[in-house]
């Protein structure tokens, strides 16, 4: 058996590792290693492998820690020399933080321990070594309650209950009589030591364990588990991370931030996270650990002094208070300022990436604990793509390859404004159906959203769930929110193709459409009450909250352009209306793939020619209703042509099954029986013939065009006829004819047959031609089988994946229960 | 609720996130047999997984002439597209 190497070290300069090891290291411990090797003042330390990880799941605790023992052993003793310390030593005692780092990073998800080593006889150690007996109990009882928390145990599981140690702090500042935990003196903080050990003794049963070496191998296994707690399982699934990769262990020689004022720690980034923009920015806190900067019990101040300004400005403070109580870095430690500045250039020209870095200042020296590609919204992702590019540090496939495709999203809604959202409540959480912020007056039908937009209002569309028959209710709605469906529901959809804010399912949501009330998580909500939903995070918010236009810069045009560069594939459309075909074109949409023509069935009285043809009883009533819908679908293809001039429109054939058209409440019914001067009874028993089982396998698709043909020829015309009409007036057009549903060869060429030969009559009707091609779609898996049949006929396939995927697994795509429609928040 | 996912049953909602080792055969099938029938045959996606970027990728691979999506997904199928032409 080959030898395998558990564990890396890194110090003084040198590493085992480097930064194309991050599989086997991590994220954290590959750049540990890379900034050692690049001459970044690093502290000592070394790595445990993610493959560790994975033994640890198979194996256990025990079987590892023989395995493990001599190299931890060794490293340890290798950090132990570079230091000049020693473990657990009443002279000069080495303290290590243990963090984990899995290949990608999932910030603040899996667990740390600092200041371990720390003991009765180490904290004597500390006493001595710096003079400082407040700090040297105060890195204790941090150690104390870390380890209690984390390794033991003694966090608490839910956001209501109280931190044990939290409650004893709080005790103890009481009975002092202070407020701050700064206030605390050095045998307060020893006494609050003993009362930790106490709690864990009771929690536990067990005395705190006093033997570095225990607690190491506590804290490395803590680690291990963390990467399967809740946050950080869910965390994966959001971001596609696989559960096997595992987190590497990183142990490090602990610096102190809080050794007094010459003493700080902070997180900064090469350049701005939000924006884009190429300023080093960052927060630190003087005499303070990590911890201090992210837990917000003390207000971290700005690393530059042009952030420092900004800030103060946008906070009210006046320069002469800012220079005084809250300086920057800049001002405040000029040298190590100028220090760091270079090191984040060097890190950032290294890695040719924005970066966002940990680092710790202890008695004047500079220690950098981390660097990472730093996270960034789509607008900065963009910028810093497109600057870097400019600054030659990238280039162009390199620039392209960075994006993440998804993230564009951001760039094309109209976001809330960031301060806005921190003060908001949440109300309750949904799918994040489709991206956007909207705010506005609830209402619970699409009737009543139309009726207050035309009065001016905004309004908030809230409905159990959503049919066609709300889409223009929808359409002029701020946003949409139902109590069901999933990501792929009609409201997600239709949401998404209109570029609309959307939540669905919205946790604990009850609407009462008969009350026009609707209640979440028991509180109630009455019709013209405001809310706000957050379709990017599927937030629903109490309240009106403030929105700002998105931002759509010059450098995401440029990103396009670059990107049709190296494009071989087009990207077309799906749109069924002119201003949809619009919009999509000024986003570089080369044609549309997919009109699809039943929605244009919904709109005004043209649901009632459509209910009128399909309650006929023969071909003539058909025919008769059918001349009705005539110039309507002709009008609205030539809208659609003319938005598409010069490029390709795809139109698919009538697709869905006819009951989806007809009304199915008897006074609905009443009403069409009397326009129509039918009986009620045979509308009734029209509708319930339409009725079946299974209807996304019934009479649909092509299967109406082959029973009807009536209907094929009728869009047929006003395809061709509005494709001629246009072309007179000098547009281009290029129509492609879509059959939809085709299973067998024959189905497609009676089809075919049928639209060839009205295209005939229609030319020599009109005296005039289009080109036009007939095609289908493929979505039913047996005509993916006899494709080169079907192709001898058909001029072009579209996939129509949905319905593929639905018949292949035999899933019902409105079966929302087996799936987790959130793991997709970044495709949505 | 995600029964589905959290017992790794499947790894995405395939609604979603185009299935590429069973649905994405199927595809792969009728796009070759289809150019078996008719070499110049042009072929697309109009499902919702012409906007989701790693779908955007298999149909590259599978060599598709074009992807169709909701108008507001086209700047991100133009960059899923060239990030599958670059790869």
């Amino acid at each position: 058996m080959t030898e395998i190497k558990r564990v890396y070290l890194f110090g003084d300069g040198k590493a085992e590792g480097k930064a194309d090891m991050r599989n086997l290291l991590g994220g954290k411990g590959a750049n540990l290693a890379e900034m050692n090797l690049i001459g970044v003042p690093v502290p000592p330390g070394f790595t445990i492998t993610t493959d560790s990880c994975t033994e640890y799941n198979e194996l256990g605790g025990e079987k590892l820690q023989a395995l493990l023992t001599k190299d931890v052993q060794d490293a340890v003793a290798y950090v132990e020399k570079l230091m000049g310390m020693q473990f657990g030593s009443n002279e000069n005692p080495l303290l290590v933080s243990v963090r984990s780092g899995g290949r990608a990073s999932m910030p603040g998800m899996m667990d740390t321990i600092l200041n371990l080593g720390m003991n009765d006889n180490a904290v004597e150690g500390i006493i001595k070594k710096t003079n400082n007996e407040r700090f040297a109990w105060d890195s204790y009882r941090r150690f104390v309650q870390m380890y209690g928390d984390v390794v033991l145990g003694m966090k608490p599981q839910s956001k209501e209950e109280q931190d044990p140690f939290e409650v004893i702090i709080d005790e103890m500042k009481a009975e002092k009589g202070v407020s701050d935990d700064t206030e605390l003196s050095a045998a307060d903080l020893k006494e609050l030591v003993a009362r930790f050990k106490k709690a864990v003794k009771d929690v536990t049963g067990h005395d705190f364990p006093a033997d570095p070496w225990q607690q190491l191998w506590g804290s490395i296994f803590a680690v291990f588990d963390s990467w399967n707690n809740d946050r950080a399982v869910y965390y994966r699934q959001l971001n596609n991370i696989p559960h096997e990769w595992g987190t590497a262990v990183n142990v490090q020689a602990m610096v102190f931030g809080n050794m007094g004022e010459s003493s700080a720690t902070g997180v900064c980034f090469s350049r701005d996270a939000a924006s884009g923009e190429n300023i080093f920015n960052g927060e630190y806190l003087v005499n303070a650990q990590g911890e201090d900067v992210v837990a917000g019990i003390r207000t971290p101040q700005e690393i530059t002094l042009e952030g420092s300004r900004r800030w103060a400005k946008l906070t009210g403070v006046s320069e002469a208070e800012r220079a005084q109580s809250f300086p920057s870095l800049e001002e405040r430690m000029p040298e190590t300022y100028k220090e760091l500045f270079e090191i984040q250039r060097k890190l950032e020209l290294h890695s040719k990436d924005m970066q966002d870095m940990e680092f710790t200042v202890q008695e004047g020296k500079l220690w950098m604990l981390q660097t990472r590609s730093g996270k960034r919204t789509g607008a900065a992702m963009v910028k810093i793509g497109m600057d870097m590019l400019c600054e030659g540090l990238i280039d162009e496939k390199t620039l392209l390859l960075r994006m993440e495709p998804a993230k564009l999203d951001e760039l094309l809604h109209p976001v809330f404004s960031p301060s806005a959202l921190t003060q908001a409540k949440v109300l309750s959480q949904g799918l994040p159906a489709s991206p956007g912020a909207a705010s506005g007056q609830i209402v619970f039908f699409a009737e009543d959203a139309e009726a207050w937009a035309a009065k001016g209002q905004k309004v908030i569309l809230s409905r159990i769930e959503t049919s066609p028959e709300d889409l223009r209710g929808m359409t002029v709605a701020q946003g949409i929110l139902t109590a069901r469906g999933g990501m792929t529901s009609h409201a997600a959809v239709v949401a998404r193709g209109m570029g609309k804010c959307c939540v669905s399912a919205a946790a604990n949501l009850v609407i009462d459409y008969k009350t026009r009330t609707m209640s979440i998580n028991g509180k109630l909500f009455k019709e013209g009450d405001w809310i706000s939903l957050n379709g990017s995070t599927g937030q629903v918010l109490e309240g009106k909250v403030e929105t700002q236009e998105a931002e759509l810069s010059g450098d995401f045009a440029a990103l396009m352009e670059l990107a049709d560069k190296y494009t071989r594939m087009q990207v077309r459309t799906n749109a069924d209306t002119p201003k949809d075909a619009t919009i999509a074109r000024n986003f570089g949409a080369k044609g549309i793939g997919l009109t699809r023509t039943e929605h244009m069935f919904f709109e005004g009285d043209r649901i009632k020619a459509m209910r009128e043809m399909i309650l006929s009883d023969d071909e003539a009533g058909r025919r008769k209703a059918l001349d009705k819908l005539l110039p309507m679908q002709r009008s609205d293809f030539e809208g659609i042509f003319t938005a598409m001039d010069g490029l390709p429109v795809t139109v698919r054939l009538l697709d869905p099954p006819l009951h989806e058209f007809v009304p199915h409440e008897e006074a609905q019914q009443a009403e069409i029986a009397k326009e129509l001067g039918m009986e009620l009874s045979k509308v009734k028993e029209r509708v319930n013939s339409l009725h079946e089982m299974n209807p996304m396998l019934g009479h649909r698709g092509c299967r109406l065009g082959n029973t009807y043909p009536e209907i094929t020829e009728m869009q047929a015309r006003a395809i061709l006829e509005a494709a001629i009409n246009v072309q007179k007036k000098g547009i281009k057009v290029f129509p492609e004819i879509m059959v939809p549903l085709i299973g067998t060869e024959a189905e497609f060429q009676l089809q075919d047959k049928i639209i060839r030969s009205i295209a005939e009559k229609v030319f020599a009707e009109n005296g005039a031609k289009v080109e036009y091609m007939v095609g289908t779609m493929i979505e039913i898996p047996r005509a993916t089988l006899i494709a080169d049949k079907i192709a001898k006929h058909a001029e072009f396939f579209s996939f129509g994946t949905n319905d593929l995927t639905q018949m292949t697994f035999a899933i019902a795509e409105t079966t929302p229960a087996y799936f987790c429609p959130s793991i997709s928040i970044k495709t949505s | 609720m995600p029964i589905y996912i959290n017992k790794n049953i499947l790894k995405a909602d395939p609604f979603q996130i185009l299935d590429q080792e069973g649905v994405g055969q199927l595809v792969e099938l009728g796009t070759s047999r289809g150019r078996q029938g008719r070499p110049d045959l042009k072929v697309g996606i109009c499902g919702e997984h012409g906007g989701e970027p790693s779908s955007v990728e298999f149909c590259h691979r599978v060599g598709m002439n074009y992807v169709s999506c909701s108008p507001y997904r086209v700047p991100i199928a133009r960059l899923a597209a060239a990030m599958a032409a670059i790869r």
